[in-house]
């Protein structure tokens, strides 16, 4: 075999290599990874966490118990979205009795081999401490379950 | 690639002109004039049906017929003098190009109304108004027809450009119409098999009326394919519409079997409900049958076509298959990424990661067969021009990729350094670019490998290409003389038609030619042939 043909096998072998270590690495790690891990319950990001997993997973019901009970008592519930959300925490602003906790939503609508259709955009949820614990005031309208205009009537 | 410059005659500037005048005004006339006589026909036909008389409509439609034809008559009539008396005339690449937008632009009006009237019939609807325009636009289909082919008005240029993409229109209209009418039944039986229900009666009627498409496009097919031998028609434009055809085929078809693939794979490793994964799988089966069919049988056709062409045709499949891989592996990175992402809330990156997967998988073994990567290039092969232009497009496509992907990482990373937030905001916001530039880093890394290797290897090779341009003077049919030269010397051919017909040149003349040519290196050769045979060469100077 001829110098230069060797080389670019050497190339084509080493390249191989490397994308079947990452399929493996991607494999166990997204098959072995046990959800998004929980935080302190008595934090704002906490409580951003549990209301918006009982949005995605359909449960209202444990959602509603983390709002502030001037929403959640004359709830007047919104349709429910179908697509799939992602959510990172991008910071949470902590005040004496209020705070607000920003994330990023990825809104998923469409999966194909060729990748997902998504789009994402910055939100906000403002907290306030009722009675020591930390309530949901306003909730980005992806993750709304009680309409925030009812509530006023 | 042969160039042929048209019969010079006096005035070349003001013929041409007055031809493109000519010939757009006879265009605008012929439709003006269809429409005309298709809106009288509406009303013949649809008589008993008006509710409301529309007296404009019916004036717009008498005088569109009763000028517009008589005027375009007239003007044809003089045209055809024309053609019938000038050679010239007859080899204008104007005319050409008005017979092949007329026939494609009535064969496409005709076949549309045609298959939508004839869907609404059995829907039991009655359309007189696209009716009479099928019935209107075959008319002038099939008088065009008759001017492509009668030897007294018939083009000497682009003789088989309108043949070849009639062929093609057909093609896509059948190919189309049978994934649709195939995927609907699918569709109905992973619905849960509901065949007789009331309901089902619609989609049995979107199917037949899917079927009439297909049939008509199977006919118009198999007419320009095989009556009218699109099949063998010769020159560059065929062979590029093969590669196409192959090129278009071979993706579909992988694409539906990596979409059919990820159903599967969802279906065994993911949660969603079962109606959802399974929604793109009829579309999915029906274009991996149809795209397949059309892959394989094109592709035995371009096996019997030039080197060059199966060449191409080779590269543009691997290219596809490139494509898809790279894209796989890209995904397949972003799933990494948004499995380790620092998330609130996860949708499960599962479907991502084993979307990405399915793309690979298709990807990868198809390119393997398409590029052959472990076999050993000959000197001959890695100074190919087709595979020069592949590499270069490869590493086109790739800087581009990556150039667009940086900037989007780049932005990210200055916002995330300026404005803080998460690192999972981060990591969550550059996985996808991220994914697509690791792709691209390996596509581009062996290409990169390649493109060396092959300049060591063809270092050794002359090239082959010692003349720049051949102006080939000749009376006679020099088209295929002029493809076969340009094969043999790899030279551009422009053809100068000369006025002596006895100065006539051939394929039968290409070993004399040759040997004409033999050792010349030059930009630029005047072949000039002899009235009594053989031919003479020239070298122009720089």
């Amino acid at each position: 075999m001829t110098d230069p043909n060797r080389r670019s096998r050497i190339t084509l072998i080493a390249l191989i290599a490397g994308v079947v270590l990452v399929v493996v690495i991607a494999l166990i790690a997204v098959f072995t990874r046990g959800g998004a891990a929980p935080l302190d319950e008595g934090t704002p990001e906490g409580v951003v966490q549990r209301y918006s997993q009982a949005v995605v997973e359909g449960d209202p019901a444990t959602a509603i118990a983390y709002l502030v009970p001037e929403l959640a008592d004359s709830c007047e519930r919104v349709p429910a979205g179908t697509d799939d959300l992602r959510l990172t925490l991008l910071e949470t602003t902590e005040r004496e009795d209020t705070a607000r906790v920003r994330v990023l939503v990825v809104t998923v609508y469409g999966t194909g081999p060729l990748g997902s259709d998504e789009y994402e955009s910055e939100e906000a949820f403002d907290l306030a401490k009722v009675d020591g614990e930390w309530l949901i005031e306003t909730a980005p309208w992806q993750l709304t379950v009680c309409d925030p205009s009812g509530s006023r009537k | 690639m042969s160039v042929t410059a048209p019969t010079s005659a006096p005035g070349t500037a003001q013929s041409v002109v007055r031809r493109i005048v000519v010939f757009a005004i006879l265009f605008a006339l012929v439709i003006v004039a269809a429409t005309g006589v298709s809106g009288l026909i509406e009303r013949v036909i649809g008589a008993g049906r008006v509710l409301t008389a529309d007296d404009s409509g019916l004036a717009l439609s008498l005088a569109f017929a009763l000028i517009g034809a008589p005027l375009a008559g007239v003007l044809w009539w003089w045209e055809r003098r024309r053609l019938a008396s000038d050679p010239a005339e007859r080899a204008s690449l104007v005319w050409s190009l008005y017979l092949l937008a007329m026939t494609l632009l009535t064969l496409i009006v005709a076949v549309t109304s045609l298959a939508v009237a004839l869907g609404a019939a059995i829907d039991g609807e009655f359309l007189p108004a696209e009716l009479s325009t099928a019935i209107v636009f075959v008319g002038v289909w099939v008088w065009h027809r008759h001017m492509r082919r009668s030897a007294v008005t018939a083009p000497t240029r682009l003789a088989h450009a309108p043949v070849e993409l009639s062929a093609l229109f057909g093609l896509v209209v059948a190919a189309s119409a049978a994934i649709d009418a195939i995927a609907q039944p699918i569709s109905q039986a992973l619905a849960g098999g509901s065949f007789v229900t009331t309901a089902s009666q619609y989609w049995v009627i979107s199917t037949l009326q899917a079927l009439i498409w297909c049939a008509i496009g199977v006919l118009v097919w198999w007419w320009h394919w095989f009556r009218e031998r699109a099949k063998d028609a010769p020159g560059a434009l065929a062979a590029v519409l093969l590669v196409i055809v192959v090129g278009a085929a071979a993706a579909t078809t992988l694409f539906a079997i990596g979409t059919a693939l990820f159903v599967v794979l969802r279906l065994l490793f993911d949660t969603d409900p079962f109606a959802q994964t399974v929604a793109s799988l009829d579309v999915a089966i029906a274009a991996g049958l149809i795209g397949g069919i059309v892959w394989v049988y094109h592709a035995r056709i371009l096996a019997a076509r030039s080197v060059r062409a199966r060449r191409s045709g080779r590269l543009v499949i691997s290219a596809i298959a490139l494509i898809g891989a790279a894209s796989g592996f890209g995904v397949i990175v972003n799933a990494l990424l948004a499995s380790v992402g620092g998330t609130l809330v996860q949708d499960d990156p599962r479907t991502l990661l084993l979307g990405g997967i399915s793309a690979l998988v298709v990807g990868a073994p198809v390119w393997w067969m398409a590029w052959r990567p472990a076999r050993e290039v000959t000197a001959d092969e890695a100074a190919d021009p087709s595979r020069r232009v592949y590499l270069v497009v490869v590493f086109g496509a790739s800087a581009i990729v990556a150039i667009v992907t940086l900037l989007i990482i780049g932005y990210r990373l200055f916002e995330f350094g300026l404005d803080g937030g998460g690192a999972g905001g981060l990591i969550e916001r550059v996985r996808a670019p991220f994914g697509l530039l690791s792709a691209t880093a390996i596509v581009f890394g062996y290409h990169f490998a390649i493109w060396r290797r092959d300049r060591a290897v063809a270092g050794t090779v002359v090239r082959r290409q010692a003349i720049g341009r051949v102006f080939l003077v000749a009376s006679g049919d020099t088209g295929e003389l002029a493809s076969v030269l340009h094969d043999e010397t790899g030279a551009a051919i422009t053809v100068w038609r000369a006025a002596d017909d006895s100065a006539t040149l051939g394929t039968q003349d290409l070993p004399a030619l040759l040997a004409a040519l033999d050792g010349v290196s030059a930009p630029r050769v005047l072949v000039i042939a002899e009235a009594g045979g053989g031919v003479r060469t020239v070298v122009l100077a720089d």
